[in-house]
């Protein structure tokens, strides 16, 4: 069965480069605009993995992470966002993000760490 | 190719590129200050160059600008631009003072800031190159002070009154000691607004 991926980004086009990545290779995408919205869609399409950017209006992609895995401890949430610094990413991998991927980014390296959270036991 | 006659998804897709290159330079500021730098969500706007001092405070607000040519596939300008006491509390930050020591702007100020905004303008530029494919480099750095009005129409002229459009990314860097509420305006080229566009797939 296909797998789901839930895109979260405040930005149209970023979410169109990652679902056109990911779609070519026979995920099923589901997209969220905000933090807020990423945690209500979370909990509707339990998809099997979120792509979670950082810097959004309202609820930020760290708040959301939070929210879903205080609601989820199962939840595989893979950070992608421009904020590359150390303690951003620390911060994240406490929260229980299961990677963090800096924009810009290749194609490539979006299907090999998808792949990788995906095969990876989910962070408890 | 006009700015004003952009899509709302080539807008969002020129906010993206402002966000990556401002995430990149808040990077390059935490390197440079030891410490973390959070921004909030850049606002991107598109309007005429004479529009943009009513932005920014009226053309007699004094600011600090730092401008640098672009070289390589795109044309155009990139301005970096902060105001009086926040460039100050910047250039203290960076010399490892209280914000709020210096009073005033002098060499050491002048010559602080101006490395600051070139490694902003490069880590912007490095992200920017990174997402398009394209390859583009900032030139030599210019500072001025001055009348905002001053500094804009200097800079106009310089990029040959071509960019009748600026491309404006409204950030505000913050740390835990001071928020630094910067602008830093893309004045492209015309041709050059439709590669990039090209590359990044919405033309």
């Amino acid at each position: 069965m296909a797998r789901s991926v839930l895109v979260v980004d405040d930005a149209a086009f970023m979410r169109m480069m990652i679902r056109d990545i990911l779609t070519r290779e026979g995920y099923v995408i589901y997209e969220a605009v905000n933090g807020r919205d990423a945690v209500e869609k979370y909990l509707e399409v339990h998809p099997d993995l979120v792509t979670m950017d950082i810097t959004m209006p309202g609820m930020s992609g760290l708040e959301a992470l939070q929210s879903i895995r205080d609601q989820d401890p199962g939840a595989r949430v893979l950070m992608v966002s421009a904020m590359g610094q150390q303690k951003m990413i620390v911060e994240a991998l406490e929260y229980g993000a299961m990677d963090f991927l800096v924009k810009p980014f290749q194609p490539t390296k979006v299907l090999e760490t998808v792949k990788k959270c995906l095969q990876a036991a989910p962070r408890g | 190719m006009d700015p004003r006659t952009l899509t709302e998804l080539q807008l969002d897709a020129l906010g993206e590129v402002g966000s990556i290159g401002a995430g990149h330079a808040a990077t390059a500021l935490s390197q440079m200050l030891g410490t973390p730098v959070d921004i909030d969500v850049p606002d991107l706007k598109v309007l005429s160059v004479s529009e943009v001092p009513g932005m920014l405070g009226g053309p007699e607000n004094l600011v600090g600008a730092v401008y640098s040519r672009l070289l390589g596939d795109l044309n155009g300008g990139l301005l970096f631009i902060v105001g009086r006491d926040a460039l100050l509390e910047l250039s203290d930050l960076l010399r490892s003072r209280t914000p709020g020591t210096s009073k005033s702007l002098g060499p050491a100020e002048e010559a602080t800031v101006t490395h600051a905004a070139t490694v902003l303008i490069a880590a912007y530029l490095a992200a920017v190159a990174r997402l398009t494919g394209l390859s583009t480099l900032p030139g030599p750095s210019e500072f001025a002070f001055d009348m905002l009005g001053a500094i804009l129409e200097g800079v106009t002229v310089q990029v040959g009154l071509k960019a009748e459009n600026a491309i404006l990314v409204l950030t505000r860097f913050s740390t835990t000691e001071i928020c630094v509420d910067a602008s830093l305006f893309y004045l492209p080229d015309p041709d050059s607004l439709e590669v990039m566009l090209g590359r990044l797939g919405v033309l």
